[in-house]
């Protein structure tokens, strides 16, 4: 493959998820040249239609775990365990485009964690609050395109405007669950989703299907950085997406700026690229790599890591999931036998817990919906008994129960990973990539209080599925480690002796290197976040456009 | 007296040694081990034409055919006949054999051919199984306007 001829672009982005999409339709749209470079490859809405539960397995949207691993160490293993931990995927679009679009802003108070809550492991406040970020959450609702009703709720934070279209339509049992909600003292409210509930800038309105969450949206409807950004970003002309790009250096000039970038095709061809100003959105456990690996005579310990801090405060997010199960037959007068449209109700009374829950008072978000089909892991499931299988007449009649007879109401809490000194990433001693490059090795240990807090979360919700008369509720996991949401890994504060970036997503170390993903969380909210990296990036993005005007950039 | 069955057992040619050259076994053994209920078994629902298709490309393929020879094999011992050929209550009781008495192996021989034939019925249709998308209704899924009646695009 020939050296790629490329124009110096006035901006390189590295990354084409939930922090590179917005930059990339923002500084494009101002009439700035953008180069996007992403990893993995580029699929298309004819990909995503033929999806089945065995491309996901296969990890269609994730690197090769051979060719391309991170590695994982725990308390419990002493010896690194090759993982997928911390991928949010590797594809154009990134993690947008398998995402569930649950896509909430996160509450005033997660901006200012420690000074709420005091002293608790590594957690620190925002360098800026949720008033800075509430006209960019409304931006990226815009541009993204969010279903959902403001002002439902008496617990979120204050709006300048309504959600640009309604909520998607409901499921016949939500009046139902909205009413055990009510009964508990609740306060339910349609989970935004970034899945059109009309058309919506050229972009059809969903028709439910059974192959969303983790899936690809075969028809355009769901809101990824590819089909509402990208796209939109490559209609002006000045933006341009090369796939199988993988970025294996920032390159710097003497006095210190960020030059460009090399980068390596699939031949393990080199090739590079320079621009005026470097954005690095690999997703925070890949971005922190990328500045690791990317070793100077300025930066001997890696880009901006003068201070030590990058990698370090590595957070995933809390999760904690459970279910109602009803026996259909016991329940005549429950409208509980579809499966579409969604059932889309949130609760924020929880997500701070009453006085004598936990250390901190830090509590979570509670969803409910139906789960995601996925009738092959299901079966195999019930058939797979460890040991050996069920079969013949047992196994047949425990799928007719199952798929006939049954339904299940899932409840998913959303809340807090703390950061902690226990938990980083660093470049991995030992494994490489197939490129040879070191991978990402992880630290996890999770504070004792993300456990507390899941599961008295979790129990609120079940009292909800109880009280709608399930025939049995459970939590499955309790305060256990999303694998997608990652963040915090180039920590943003004031102080440059504390943190990687500033308010602005810029490192200290290098004026026009900036690092716009998850990585710049100092805490990773009790909501899931991706609204709110969408928010930080196109708020970076007008920050970015500001300084090219004066010229500073 | 076992060992001379098992003599008399010929295994089949290369050529036959393909998935489909065994897939009167396959049949036979998907059969039985996912029957019909209310719903479709794993037959029904397309699973042996996926299993044959992916054996054909599959390095787990080696185990597989060595969970059909065992099935033929036992038949053979215990039943005289291969073991399609047997009475459905006959094929279940080697099938039984397998799960309580071949120790650890024939345990994962049962659990191989289990998890495969509902990965055939559950698959996408494009990929050999999940004949018209049955499996799908069956499980309450039913999108084949966008899904099941389009052909597969893969990335480039």
């Amino acid at each position: 493959m020939p050296r790629l001829v490329t124009d110096v672009p006035d901006v390189l982005i590295i990354g084409s998820g939930a922090g590179g999409g917005p930059l990339a339709l923002v500084l494009a749209r101002a009439g700035l040249d953008v180069l996007v470079l992403e990893k993995g490859p580029l699929l298309s809405r004819g990909d995503y239609r033929g999806q089945d539960e065995l491309d996901l397995r296969q990890g269609v949207f994730f690197p090769r775990l051979e060719e391309d691993p991170h590695t994982v160490v725990t308390p419990n293993t002493r010896q690194p365990v090759h993982t997928l931990l911390g991928w949010t995927a590797s594809c154009v679009g990134g993690g947008t485009v398998h995402m569930g679009s649950f896509l909430y802003r996160f509450h005033p108070d997660d901006f200012r964690v420690r000074s709420r809550c005091g002293p608790y492991e590594e957690v620190a406040d925002w360098p800026f609050g949720y008033d800075d970020l509430e006209p960019y959450y409304a931006r990226a609702e815009r541009e993204v395109g969010v279903s959902g009703r403001g002002g439902a709720s008496p617990f979120e934070g204050w709006r300048s405007g309504p959600y640009p279209m309604p909520p998607l339509p409901a499921h016949p049992l939500t009046a139902w669950l909205e009413e055990a909600c009510r009964g508990q003292g609740l306060h339910p409210f349609p989970t935004p989703r970034g899945i059109n509930s009309r058309p919506y800038q050229g972009r059809p309105a969903c028709d439910p299907c059974d192959f969303c969450t983790g899936y690809g949206c075969p028809t355009g409807a769901r809101g990824s950085s590819q089909e509402a950004l990208l796209s939109r970003a490559e209609q002006t002309g000045r933006c341009r997406v090369v796939p199988r790009a993988m970025a294996r250096q920032i390159t710097l000039d003497a006095r210190g700026r960020a030059t460009g970038c090399l980068w390596l095709d699939e031949t393990g061809g080199e090739h590079e690229v320079r621009a005026r100003v470097v954005c690095v959105c690999c997703s925070a456990v890949e971005s922190a790599r990328l500045l690791l690996l990317s070793k100077s005579s300025l930066f001997p310990d890696g880009l901006a890591n003068d201070h030590g801090l990058v990698g370090r405060h590595l957070q995933f997010h809390g999760v904690t999931m459970g279910y109602g199960l009803f026996q259909l037959d016991r329940h005549p007068g429950l409208p509980l036998a579809a499966r579409r449209p969604f059932l889309d109700r949130s609760v924020l009374d929880h997500y701070f817990l009453p006085p004598g829950v936990g250390e901190i008072d830090k509590g979570g978000l509670i969803r409910f919906g139906l789960p995601q089909p996925q009738p092959m892991t299901e079966a195999q499931a019930l058939a797979d008994t460890g040991d050996g299988a069920l079969w013949g007449e047992t196994l047949a009649a425990r799928l007719h129960r199952h798929f006939v007879e049954e339904r299940r109401i899932e409840v998913e809490v959303f809340h807090d990973f703390f950061p902690n000194a226990r938990t980083f990433m660093e470049l991995d001693p030992e494994v490489r990539d197939k490129w040879g490059l070191p991978v990402a090795r992880i630290h996890l240990d999770l504070p004792p209080h993300q456990r507390v807090a899941g599961h008295w979360v979790g129990q609120r919700a079940l009292e909800v599925l109880d009280d709608l008369g399930a025939d049995e509720v459970g939590l499955q996991i309790v305060g256990g480690t999303s694998s997608y949401l990652v963040h915090g890994t180039c920590r943003a504060g004031r102080d440059p002796a504390t943190s990687v970036l500033d308010g602005h997503c810029r490192t200290h170390a290098v004026p026009n290197l900036f690092v716009v993903d998850g990585s710049f969380m100092p805490t990773s909210g009790g909501a899931a976040p991706t609204l709110t990296l969408f928010a930080i990036s196109f708020r970076t993005a007008d920050f970015i456009l500001d300084r090219a005007h004066s010229g500073e950039l | 007296m076992t060992e001379l069955r098992s003599r008399e057992y010929d295994p089949p040619s290369m050529e036959e040694s393909t998935a489909d050259g065994r897939r009167s076994t396959l049949t036979a053994a998907l059969a039985r081990l996912v029957p019909p209920g209310a719903g479709p078994g794993a037959v029904e629902a397309g699973a042996v034409d996926y299993v044959v298709r992916r054996l054909a490309r599959d390095p787990g393929a080696p185990s597989v055919m060595a969970a059909l020879d065992l099935l033929d094999r036992l038949a053979l011992d215990h039943g005289g006949s291969l073991f399609a050929g047997l009475e459905p209550t006959r094929q279940d009781e080697i099938l039984h054999r397998v799960a309580q008495g071949s120790g650890p192996e024939g345990v994962q021989v049962l659990r191989l051919l289990v998890l495969l034939a509902l990965e055939g019925s559950f698959c996408h249709p494009a990929r050999g199984g999940n004949h018209g998308g049955t499996g799908w209704k069956f499980a309450g899924l039913d999108t084949p306007e966008t899904h099941s009646d389009l052909p597969r695009c893969r990335a480039s």
